[in-house]
C-alpha cells in the first residue's frame, strides 16, 4: 500500500526523515519497498504481509509509529451534528446470513449534494493511487485508506422499499457490478440485496444500478465485517481483487466498524450539503468474545534466549494498543489483547 | 641372355647352346632373389608375385611350359625336380617377404604416444550443485544432518501440517500446482520437517533440500521450479538467539567474513516469531550499489520459531520443544554468488554458459 508522510502526520509526530523513518518501519515489520516524491509530499511504497490487515492504513501505520518513537497517537475525534429524525426510520438491515456478516452497521445521510471532492481530499487519494470519483464515494475510500475498514455508500432512493438484507445469492440471480459486468451469482456468494434483488457483491464490489449519482440525495453508507474465507472464494471464482475484498480476506476489526460509519458521517459537513440522521443501525449478531491471551515472561525467554524487562514489553504492547492486565505470580506479565490485531 | 629371359627358350635349345638344367634353375633362383631384395613396398611385393608366379605368365609358368614340358624322357625327373624345389622356395620367400612387408606397414601406423589423445570434453558441476555443496558443507561442520523428501506432496504436509488455514491468503500467493485432488508438486521443501519430525525423536538438526515448484510465469528472476535448502533444529531448549548465532555463522561462511546481517520481522505461518534476514552486499560490503539497489543490504532468507501448530501436527509437544527453522533459494544464491542476472540461464542447459563453472 501507499501511504502520505503528511496524512501519518495527522496522528502521529515524526520526529525522523522519511528515509529514517522508512528504515525504522521496515526493521519494525512492516517493510518499505521505496519512497516516492511530489512536490513536498513523500509517499511510502510498503509491503505489508498478510497477517498485519491492523497496519494496512494510515492510522494503523501511525500507531507503529508512535510505539516506535514514543510519541502519542492521536485518533480523530468524532462529533457528528446529528439530526432529530432516526436512520431507523428511513432504512431497515436484516441479516440472514450472520456466519458471513455477524455485523452490519448502516447511517443515513439525507440531502446531500454529489459533487467533486474539495482538493486536498482528491489530492490524498490520487496520491494513494485511488481515482477520485466524488465526494460521497471519494468519502469512503479516504475513511478506508484512513482507518483500514472498507465501506459502501449506496444511493438509498434506488434500495427497494429502503431495505439492506444480508443473504446469500440464489441460483441464476445475477448483478451488474459498478466496474459494469454482469456477474451470475451462486448460491455460495454473499451479497447486499434490497427487498427485491442483490445490489452488491458482499465485501467485494457495489452494484451499478445503487451507486452514488448526480441526482442522489439520500445515501446510505454500510460499515459491515464479512467472513474472510466467504470474501475470499468471492472475489476469487469473479476474478476481482478490490481494495475492499484484499482487507476482508485478511479479516478487518469488527470493532471497527461503527467508527468508520461515524467517522464518514463526520466528515460529510467538510464535503458536502446535508445532513445525518440519528444514530446507526447496527445489526450485530455476532458479536465476539474479546480475544485475551496470557503472556508469560517465562516463555518470552524461553523462545527469545534474551531477556527483555517487564518495562520494554509493557511500553511496547501499551503503545501498539494492547490492554495490559497484569497476573499473579512473579513470571508473568499478562496482558489482555484487543480484538483489534488478530493473534 | 639372362637367366629370365631364359625361361621363354626351349629346353633343347638351351642345352645345345651350353647350358645344363642344374645352372639354368640356379640362375633363374639367383635372379628371383636379387629382384626380391629390392622388394620395399606390399604394392612392388604383389608385382613381384604376379611376375614370377602369375597363373599365364609368371617366369616359373614359363619355365614349366618351355623347360619341364618340353624335356627329353630321360631329364624329365631331373627337371621336374628342380621346378617343383624352386617354386616352392618362390613361394617360400614371397611369402617371408609378405610377413616382413606387412610388419613394417603396422610398425608405421603404430600409435605415437607423443600425440594428444582424443578429446573428451569434461563435465561441469552446475552452479546451483556447487552452492548446494558449499551450504551442506557449512552446516555440516555445525552438526546437520543432509535428509530428501518427495517432490509430489500431499495437501496435509505441504500445507495444513505447516499452519495454513485452507482459505487463507497465503495459501493462493503460493499458486500451487495441483496434480490431482489433494495432491500437489510442493511448493517448498518445509514438507520435511514434518516428516523428519514424525520419524526420528529430538534433538534435530536437519539440512533438507531439493526442487520446488511455483506457478509462476518465468522471468528474469522467477522459475516454475527452483531450488530450495532449508534448516530446522528442534531441541528443547533452542531459542531465537540460536537461530540468530546459526544463521549469522552461516552467512559469514558462505558471503565472507566481514558479512553483516540483519532481521526483520515478517510473516510465515509456519513460523511465530519469524523474520525475514538480510545480509550486506557482497558486491559493495555494505556500501550502496546496482545490485544491493543503493541500499547496502540484500534479502537473502526467510527464517523463525517453529510454530507450535507445526510440532502439534508433527506429534511433538510444543511445551517440551521447540526450535527453528530457515529457508532459501538456492538458484537466488547461486545468481548472487556468481553474477548471473536471469535465472533461465541456470534451466536452459547452454554449455557455453555451463563450462564457466569447469
Amino acid at each position: 500500500m501507499r501511504a502520505l508522510i503528511s496524512w501519518l502526520q495527522d496522528y502521529v509526530d515524526i520526529p525522523e526523515s522519511p528515509e529514517a523513518l522508512a528504515e525504522r518501519l521496515t526493521l519494525a515489520g512492516m517493510a518499505v519497498d521505496g519512497i516516492e516524491r511530489d512536490g513536498d509530499e513523500a509517499i511510502l511504497e510498503l509491503d505489508i504481509t498478510s497477517n498485519r490487515p491492523d497496519a494496512m492504513n494510515h492510522i494503523g501505520l501511525a500507531r507503529e509509529i508512535s510505539a516506535i518513537f514514543d510519541r502519542p497517537l492521536r485518533i480523530p475525534e468524532i462529533e457528528i451534528a446529528e439530526d432529530e429524525r432516526e436512520a431507523s426510520t428511513a432504512a431497515s438491515i436484516k441479516i440472514e446470513d450472520a456466519d458471513g456478516c455477524p455485523r452490519y452497521v448502516g447511517r443515513v445521510m439525507a440531502g446531500v449534494e454529489v459533487r467533486p471532492s474539495p482538493d486536498w481530499l482528491r489530492r490524498r487519494l490520487e496520491l494513494c493511487g485511488i481515482r477520485s470519483i466524488n465526494n460521497i464515494a471519494d468519502l469512503t475510500n479516504y475513511v478506508l485508506l484512513e482507518c483500514g475498514h472498507p465501506t459502501h455508500a449506496f444511493d438509498l432512493e434506488t434500495l427497494n422499499q429502503h431495505a439492506i438484507i444480508v443473504r446469500r445469492a440464489g441460483e441464476g440471480e445475477e448483478l451488474r457490478t459498478l466496474d459494469g459486468i454482469e456477474r451470475k451469482l451462486s448460491a455460495d456468494d454473499l451479497v447486499i440485496a434490497d427487498s427485491y434483488q442483490p445490489v452488491a457483491l458482499a465485501g467485494v464490489m457495489g452494484g451499478l444500478e445503487t451507486e452514488i449519482s448526480d441526482k442522489t440525495r439520500n445515501v446510505l453508507i454500510e460499515a459491515a465485517w464479512f467472513q474472510p474465507g466467504t470474501i475470499r472464494r468471492t472475489s476469487r471464482r469473479f476474478g476481482m481483487h478490490t481494495e475492499a475484498s484484499h482487507r476482508f480476506e485478511r479479516g478487518a476489526d469488527i470493532e471497527s466498524a461503527g467508527w468508520a460509519a461515524d467517522r464518514i458521517a463526520s466528515l460529510l459537513g467538510d464535503l458536502s450539503t446535508g445532513v445525518v440522521l440519528k444514530g446507526r443501525i447496527d445489526a450485530y449478531p455476532g458479536k465476539p468474545v474479546p480475544t485475551s491471551l496470557i503472556l508469560r515472561r517465562l516463555r518470552i525467554r524461553q523462545i527469545v534466549g534474551a531477556d527483555i524487562p517487564d518495562a520494554d514489553v509493557e511500553r511496547v504492547l501499551g503503545a501498539l494498543g494492547f490492554g495490559l492486565e497484569p497476573r499473579t505470580g512473579l513470571d508473568r506479565v499478562g496482558p489482555v489483547m484487543e480484538a483489534r490485531r488478530r493473534a | 641372355m639372362s637367366a629370365v629371359d631364359k625361361a621363354s627358350r626351349p629346353l633343347s635349345e638351351l642345352l645345345e647352346a651350353g647350358d645344363d638344367v642344374a645352372g639354368l634353375y640356379s640362375s633363374l633362383q639367383q635372379a628371383f632373389e636379387s629382384e626380391k631384395s629390392q622388394v620395399a613396398s606390399a604394392e612392388a611385393l604383389k608385382n613381384l608375385r604376379d611376375r614370377w608366379l602369375g597363373r599365364k605368365n609368371g617366369l616359373l609358368t614359363f619355365a614349366n611350359d618351355n623347360w619341364l614340358k618340353l624335356a627329353p624322357r630321360e631329364l624329365k625327373p631331373q627337371v621336374g625336380k628342380l621346378q617343383n624345389e624352386t617354386r616352392k622356395a618362390v613361394e617360400a620367400a614371397l611369402e617371408e617377404a609378405q610377413t616382413a612387408v606387412s610388419a613394417a606397414s603396422h610398425k608405421r601406423e603404430a600409435i605415437d604416444v607423443t600425440l594428444p589423445g582424443p578429446s573428451r570434453t569434461l563435465g561441469a558441476k552446475h552452479p546451483v550443485r556447487l552452492v548446494l555443496e558449499e551450504c551442506i558443507q557449512i552446516f555440516k561442520t555445525l552438526g546437520y544432518s543432509v535428509a530428501e523428501g518427495p517432490e509430489i506432496e500431499t495437501f496435509f504436509y505441504n500445507f495444513e501440517a505447516l499452519n495454513f488455514p485452507a482459505d487463507h491468503p497465503a495459501v493462493d500467493e503460493m499458486d500451487t500446482l495441483f496434480v490431482e485432488d489433494k495432491m500437489l508438486l510442493r511448493t517448498h521443501t518445509s514438507p520435511c520437517q514434518i516428516r523428519i519430525m514424525e520419524a526420528s525423536k529430538p534433538p534435530l538438526r536437519y539440512v533438507v533440500h531439493g526442487k520446488v515448484y511455483r506457478n509462476d510465469a518465468p522471468d528474469a528472476t522467477h522459475s516454475p521450479m527452483f531450488h530450495q535448502l532449508e534448516v530446522f533444529a528442534v531441541g528443547e531448549s533452542i531459542t531465537l538467539g540460536d537461530l540468530k548465532g546459526t544463521l549469522e555463522y552461516f552467512a559469514r561462511q558462505f558471503f565472507g567474513e566481514h558479512t553483516k546481517t540483519r532481521f526483520r520481522p515478517s510473516f510465515f505461518p509456519f513460523t511465530e516469531p519469524s523474520a525475514e534476514v538480510d545480509v550486506t552486499c557482497p558486491f559493495c560490503q555494505g556500501l550502496g550499489c546496482r545490485i544491493c539497489k543503493q541500499t547496502g543490504w540484500i534479502e537473502v532468507l526467510g527464517c523463525g520459531m517453529i510454530d507450535p501448530n507445526v510440532l502439534r501436527a508433527a506429534k511433538l509437544d510444543p511445551t517440551q520443544y521447540q526450535g527453528f527453522a530457515a529457508g532459501f533459494g538456492l538458484d537466488r544464491f547461486a545468481m548472487l554468488k556468481y553474477d548471473i542476472n536471469d535465472i533461465s540461464l541456470l534451466y536452459n542447459g547452454d554449455v557455453r554458459f555451463l563450462r564457466q563453472f569447469r
